[in-house]
């Protein structure tokens, strides 16, 4: 996994390639959910301590697998909560972010990762 | 005599204010018919040439005012097309739908005049508008680089909207001026259009810190982005009901000194602890004998220190959810009451040594008002899995509809609405001559610049291309109503908590000065009996540290209650409260005076009620107690007793955080 552009969230990997993604929180209760745009209609939330493990396909038409991360955050006061999150490819590389996602109020901010496959 | 007098004037004083607070939140709102006449009637009369400005300013609030409740209609009406729409409707079904339809063409149509209207007389206005308004002129529009449908000029401006994504207008801000720096600390005391704005603002400029030619980057501010454009299109109306306790309206919090201090406005103690330091400085007294003015500072000792060590106060939060000791000690305060009554220069506070009246410890034991306690671990987790998905499912989806398809070549996201597409080109173009600089300062300055490109920009959103765009704006709107589902199933939760319990211990070590000093042990509780109501109860026993001769060795022991009635925000001076107290106080023995001399035929009991107006001043951490206090007797004359008091509470947690907030 390579990281093409870390503002955009922009990465390349091969195909096959596993992609595993943490996150840790700080001063929130725990709430991570995901969706990739290649699922209709599903979504998923992610258990305290547990990775998103995927797998990297080449699709047909070379268009890129796009992975959506919404941030959940609960406490008292909206704000000063925090996550970071780290990214490993299998065949090598990574990306870490601290923080990943800062706190919004109530807002539940959305990180969009998208994967070129080649 | 003129004191009983003073005292009166008081008392009628704090009923009047009560009175005037609570009529301002109950006086009925204008509503259209009736801002519709008042508009013709002043347009009908010509006038005078003195008041030729007050009348097109009056013109023109009433218009704007007039908008904003057609606005709701509008948005009402769309709704209510929107849920009625049936495929293989009957024919009257459809007439229906037909007269809805045009009745929301005539709303349409008479919110573009009166948005004509306004532009026309803005300038009448103008310059009274420019002495309420603080922020720097923001960055021109390259207007000749927008195509013309992406201008619908006469959009109202964002500051004057209220929408389904506005729970609260900044009813301080009228001009719709707000400090984003302000709504990072307080986000809750604002509009989640205004947090929308302002977060968009923060995440641009952290963008800028890594890149400074960078924008609005949908991967990372499509949320935001589409929070604050929600907010300028005012595409649903649900009322927003999700708004959360303000760090303000607080009533948890006892910064000023116990009731057994000269000069308090406190009857009853509070459970909270402020983050770094609280200050009181209170006139009159609750229930001593001696009135005065008390000085009483309370302490966090970890965020006294963190704050002593340049730390921010979100950072120091953060970093000792980790510590169990920093743990412990968030949850202490430590207080010193200074009596400026006392010393070498009585009536001036010196803060010596020879003025300090207390000492006191507080612990907080429980709280299970911390949406974070370990209780409420499996209902948030079920919360995520459940409602947080279903939320989850409808945000992608709809996101996903307003992008265009990713392909190989154009793999990063951008908005299918081609008119959106150009809109959000030109407002990074603006946005990428915005520098940040390297100090804390900079940095908001950059944030408050960005802010005003961002507001600029959201009054030419390409509105009418929006609502043509079917797919644009149905996924738009789902969206809202994902978001409203997820909020109010969490507001169902957090007012649970909010009812939770606190249950505090708090030691004073009060300093007498002809008298034996004294040790109060104080149980606190406070219970949320529903709403935002809340209760208190204090059970306390004050022994004399060392035996006086002939008397007990316990002095007194005292149960107290109060029950906090929030007002909300009628005046825009933020969140007041008004709170009746009553406490139950037994001498075991006759009093003490000051001086050391035993008042006879003073032990027994002594009953107190309290009625007591706090008012903050909103976003400075101030605030303003007024309170008036009845009794039986008092501790050495038994007589009744009536006594007004008034001060303010300082909370430092509020401009400290406003310092430097992270």
């Amino acid at each position: 996994m390579v990281v093409v552009d870390e503002l955009d969230l922009l990465f390349s990997g091969a195909n096959n390639e596993f992609i595993t993604m943490t996150f840790t929180k700080h001063n929130t209760v725990w709430g991570i959910t995901f969706a990739f745009d290649d699922e209709e209609d599903e979504a998923h939330s992610l258990l305290e301590g547990t990775p998103i493990k995927f797998q990297l396909r080449r699709k047909a038409d070379g268009g890129p697998t796009v992975l959506r991360v919404f941030f959940h955050f609960i406490n008292a006061s909206g704000t000063g909560g925090s996550y970071d999150s780290n990214m490993i490819g299998s065949r090598g590389g990574s990306f870490d972010e601290v923080p990943a996602r800062r706190q919004e109020g109530d807002l539940v901010p959305q990180n969009i990762y998208t994967f070129q496959v080649s | 005599m003129k004191s009983r007098a003073l005292i009166a004037l008081s008392m009628v004083s704090v009923l009047l204010w009560s009175c005037v607070l609570i009529q301002a939140q109950t006086q009925a709102a204008p509503t259209v018919e009736q801002l519709r006449q008042e508009i013709s009637r002043l347009l009908a009369k010509t006038p005078d040439p003195d008041l030729k400005a007050a009348h097109t300013e009056t013109l023109q609030t009433l218009r704007i005012q007039l908008r904003d409740l057609l606005l709701e209609r509008k948005g009402d009406l769309q709704g209510q097309l929107r849920d009625l729409q049936s495929a293989g409707a009957s024919p009257a079904y459809k007439d229906y739908l037909a007269k809805l339809e045009d009745q929301l063409g005539k709303v349409k149509q008479e919110i573009t005049q009166l948005d004509t209207d306004l532009a026309n007389n803005a300038s009448a206005v103008g310059s009274q508008r420019a002495l309420v308004t603080s922020e720097p002129t923001p960055v021109e529009s390259p207007a000749t680089e927008t195509a013309a449908a992406d201008k619908p000029v006469p959009a109202p401006k964002a500051s004057e909207v209220q929408t389904a994504t506005d729970p609260v207008t900044p009813a301080a801000d009228p001009a719709g001026t707000f400090d984003c720096n302000e709504v990072f600390l307080h986000p809750f005391n604002y509009t989640r259009y205004v947090e929308g704005i302002c977060f968009l603002s923060r995440q641009i400029v952290d963008h800028k810190k890594r890149d400074p030619t960078r924008g609005i980057i949908l991967s990372r501010d499509e949320v935001e982005l589409v929070i604050a454009m929600l907010g300028q299109l005012m595409i649903d109306q649900q009322k927003a009901s999700f708004l959360l306790e303000a760090e303000e309206a607080r009533t948890d919090k006892q910064t000023g000194a116990g009731p057994n201090a000269n000069g308090t406005t406190s009857l009853v103690i509070k459970g909270g602890v402020p983050s770094i330091l609280g200050m009181a400085v209170e006139n009159g007294a609750a229930v001593a004998d001696s009135s005065g003015t008390t000085i009483t500072f309370r302490f966090n000792p970890v965020g006294t220190l963190e704050a002593l060590a340049n730390k921010g106060y979100i950072t120091g939060y953060r970093e000792d959810q980790n510590n169990p000791f920093a743990r412990f000690f968030r949850k202490t305060s430590l207080g010193v009451s200074f009596d400026a009554s006392r010393g070498s220069t009585p009536g001036t506070f010196t803060g010596g040594a020879k003025q300090i009246s207390a000492f006191s410890f507080k612990y907080v034991f429980i709280n299970e008002r911390d949406p974070r306690n370990q209780k409420y671990q499996k209902r948030w987790e079920d919360f995520i899995a459940t409602k947080g998905v279903d939320f989850t499912k409808v945000a992608a989806k709809n996101f996903k509809a307003l992008e265009r398809v990713r392909t190989a070549t154009e793999p990063l996201p951008q908005f299918k609405n081609e008119a959106l597409r150009t809109w959000l080109k030109n407002t990074n173009e603006l946005l990428a001559g915005i520098t940040v600089g390297p100090t804390f300062t900079g940095e908001q300055q950059a944030i408050t610049q960005v802010q005003a490109v961002l507001k600029k920009q959201l009054a030419v959103l390409p509105v009418k291309d929006i609502e043509s765009d079917k797919s644009t704006l149905e996924a738009l709107t789902n969206y809202a109503s994902g978001f409203k589902t997820y909020l109010d199933e969490k507001k169902k939760i957090l007012d649970d908590i909010s009812k939770g319990t606190v249950v505090s211990f708090e030691y004073t070590n009060n300093r007498e000065v002809n008298i034996p000093d004294t040790s109060n042990f104080r149980f606190i509780a406070e219970k949320g009996p529903g709403g935002r109501f809340d209760l208190t109860a204090n059970g306390s026993l004050t022994m004399f540290n060392k035996k006086p001769a002939g008397m007990n060795r316990i002095r007194d022991f005292q149960f107290a209650g109060q029950f906090d009635v929030p007002l909300g925000d009628p005046l825009g001076f933020g969140q007041s409260a008004l709170s009746f107290g009553g406490r139950y106080e037994r001498l075991m023995d006759d009093a003490l005076t000051v001086a050391g001399t035993v008042m006879p035929k003073t032990k027994g009991d002594i009953a107190f009620g309290q009625v007591k107006l706090t008012i903050p001043i909103k976003g400075t951490g101030l605030k303003l107690p007024f309170s008036v206090t009845f009794a039986n007797r008092t501790e050495l004359i038994k007589e009744r007793d009536i006594r007004g008091n008034f001060g303010f509470t300082f909370d430092l947690d509020t401009i400290f955080a406003k310092l430097k907030p992270f």
